[in-house]
């Protein structure tokens, strides 16, 4: 570079129609959330989807669930208001991971056991369901 | 109509796409050393082939590039013989269809940042629609604004390092001027 010459950095910048596409994903997002934000109320539950079906259970009783699923089982702990993958079968373990939920709209999943964890919200008083 | 075999600055059609390939399993492979906080989310850095081809291959020859980055990245994660394989046709097969409409639709009024976000976008939503069909039920709705969230941040990164690589690089300046007067 010559003297008196300045480095332009040329980086990638967005066109007008390209917030098109980040707007609806915005839109949709947001959207979402907030369907999701509006079923929050009420006692703290657990619902554990299985492909044997889904199962509900408050946030106050301790408990294991084993939910099986096409690799195995997976085994769900319930214990002192917080609710986690203790352990499963499938190779990545992210579920495992993904550590405690206590907050209704906190969520983990084992999708390659198919197995999805969700704390929420149920104004009824529930000991346990099974659909 | 040439053949695949014909020579393009010493490469043909047939051995560019099968270097493209290549570069996709590689960047499937980095992918896969990465740490995913949850499931279901990918950097997609393996579509940076994909869009960057968009406007330089033919629609069949980005067909093959989408099936071998389908197929080698359920090589690499393990995931050949499983479900997983069905999402990550769906998805990747989606955004590519979107990606090549909205070029055709909008042209170079959209960068590739937007065409990436198109594909990101419609690709999240195919399978969030095949996790309600087949997975989670209704369930699967809750995962939808992380998913979509960072599914349109991925987005953006994959569009932005495509145009960038499509604005510096002699090699794809070179490729795509053989190509498109081919």
């Amino acid at each position: 570079m010559g003297r008196g010459e300045t480095a332009v950095l040329n980086l990638p910048r967005m066109k007008g129609w390209d917030l098109i596409p980040l707007l609806l994903t915005l839109v949709l997002a947001g959207g979402l959330a907030w369907m999701g934000v509006r079923q929050l109320e009420g006692q703290p539950m657990v619902e554990i989807q299985t492909p044997e079906g889904q199962f509900v259970y408050p946030m106050s009783t301790d408990r294991y669930f084993p939910a099986r699923g096409p690799l195995g089982t997976s085994v769900i702990t319930i214990r002192d208001g917080q609710a986690w993958f203790e352990s499963s079968p499938c190779q990545n373990q992210i579920c495992v991971q993904m550590g405690h939920q206590h907050e209704p709209g906190q969520w983990a999943a084992c999708l390659p056991n198919r197995i999805f964890l969700r704390i929420t919200a149920r104004r009824e008083e529930v000991d346990v369901i099974s659909q | 109509m040439s053949s695949p075999n014909k020579e393009i600055h010493g490469v043909s059609r047939r051995r560019l796409l099968a270097f493209l390939s290549a570069i996709g399993l590689f960047l499937a492979a980095i992918e896969y050393l990465l740490p995913k906080p949850v499931p279901f989310i990918r950097l997609g850095i393996s579509n940076i082939p994909l869009v960057l081809m968009l406007d330089v291959l033919r629609f069949r020859e980005l067909l093959v590039l989408a099936a071998v980055k389908v197929l080698g990245q359920g090589l690499i994660n393990g995931t050949l013989v499983s479900y997983v394989l069905l999402f990550s046709a769906v998805g990747t097969f989606t955004a590519l269809f979107t990606m090549a409409a909205v070029r055709r639709l909008f042209g170079l009024r959209l960068s590739l940042i937007g065409v990436s976000l198109w594909g990101a976008l419609t690709s999240n939503l195919a399978q969030l629609g095949l996790s309600v069909l087949i997975l989670l039920g209704e369930n699967a709705w809750v995962i939808g604004p992380v998913i979509l969230g960072t599914g349109g941040a991925t987005g953006f990164l994959v569009g932005w390092l495509a145009q960038m690589f499509q604005s510096r690089s002699v090699w794809f300046r070179e490729v795509r001027r053989a190509l498109v007067s081919d």
